[in-house]
């Protein structure tokens, strides 16, 4: 599936979240959970470009996190108070930016981007809190893995591209920290420990 | 005979180091006419000062002298004439124009540390700049959701973060 069409179609949206059978069932306790039928993408390797098979694991390991967080703002949406939605999309549409842009670079890298994940056990929130727990736990996974990530990718641009996302999932933090009344930045430099 | 000429990595920290010391004095000088804001701008100028007081220890370590900080406002204003900014110190009179004035000069430092990033050599020192650059990415953030705290949307406004440069 094409993450920029995604990105720009919310008709396309509905159809990867379809896919990623990403499902929320409202009640007293709410299985947040993505079962079902991941394809693979149809991505195929590019020709001309010489693999980097590092930076291509890496970058896998990037874009399932990415998916991950997908899921998890998709399902938590709903749940969230009408302020902190909207600012839930908005982390929402930047985390399948995130996604498209390392689809790309694995792809130019002649990789083969990972497909969506069969599921995602994202547990039972039952509250506005438990949600907002749920997404800082999101956040602060992918911001370890991209402060580890950064210096293992091959030096040059590569490095800051991926580091425009890690400042990109450190003010996801900052504001979700924020809205469960916890101190917004803890740490001067961010390692995804708080 | 050995060079006496600071590395490459010393240089571009060295950029960096100015930046912070200059956006500490800043914070400092704003923060005091700033009563509403001056909780949140405390910490952020806390942070900056640890990450010069990170940056001069390793600028120190590959054998080059850390930049003095500026002393008083006109050294800073001539820091602050370095990164292109469309506000200076001396602009700021309303809370509104610190807060305009501060995000402007943190997203500097966003981008200094994205043009840094791929001119370093060491990868602890990689690590290092990304890690600070994505503490100036939430300053900008939180800012920004002070200036607008109404719209917390507003706050981040782009997936890829590479500031002003």
């Amino acid at each position: 599936m094409d993450y920029d069409q995604i990105l720009h179609d919310s008709h396309s949206r509905r159809a990867f979240l379809h896919a990623a059978g990403v499902t929320v069932t409202s009640g007293s306790a709410v299985f947040l959970a993505a079962c079902g039928r991941g394809r693979a993408s149809s991505a195929s390797a590019t020709t001309g470009a010489a693999p980097r098979a590092a930076d291509v694991a890496i970058l896998n390991n990037a874009i399932d996190l990415e998916h991950r967080a997908i899921a998890a703002y998709t399902a938590a949406i709903p749940l969230l108070s009408s302020t902190t939605q909207k600012a839930a999309k908005q982390f929402l549409l930047q985390e399948f930016a995130h996604a498209s842009a390392l689809s790309s670079l694995i792809k130019g890298d002649g990789g083969k981007p990972r497909p969506v994940a069969p599921s995602y056990n994202l547990g039972r929130p039952r509250d506005v809190a438990d949600v907002l727990t749920l997404l800082h736990m999101i956040e602060r996974a992918a911001i370890t893995a991209y402060v580890d990530a950064i210096p293992k990718l091959s030096p040059g641009t590569l490095r800051a591209r991926i580091a425009s996302i890690l400042a990109n999932e450190a003010q996801h933090i900052a504001l979700v920290r924020q809205a469960l009344g916890q101190p917004p930045v803890p740490e001067a430099l961010v390692t995804g420990s708080a | 005979m050995r060079s006496q000429l600071p590395s490459g990595d010393a240089i571009v920290l060295r950029a960096a180091l100015e930046v912070e010391q200059v956006a500490s004095f800043a914070y400092e000088h704003v923060r005091s006419s700033q009563p509403e804001s001056a909780p949140l701008l405390g910490t952020l100028a806390a942070q900056d000062r640890e990450h010069a007081r990170i940056l001069g220890i390793a600028v120190r370590s590959l054998g080059a002298t850390p930049p003095q900080p500026p002393a008083d406002v006109k050294a800073a204003e001539k820091g602050l004439a370095a990164l292109h900014l469309s506000r200076s110190i001396a602009d700021v009179r309303t809370e509104n124009g610190a807060l305009d004035f501060l995000i402007e000069l943190e997203a500097a430092a966003e981008g200094v540390y994205f043009l840094a990033i791929p001119k370093l050599s060491d990868s602890r020192l990689v690590r290092a700049a990304a890690q600070i650059m994505a503490n100036e990415a939430q300053h900008v953030a939180l800012l920004r959701l002070l200036r607008h705290p109404r719209d917390p949307a507003r706050a981040v406004p782009t997936a890829f973060v590479e500031g002003k440069h």
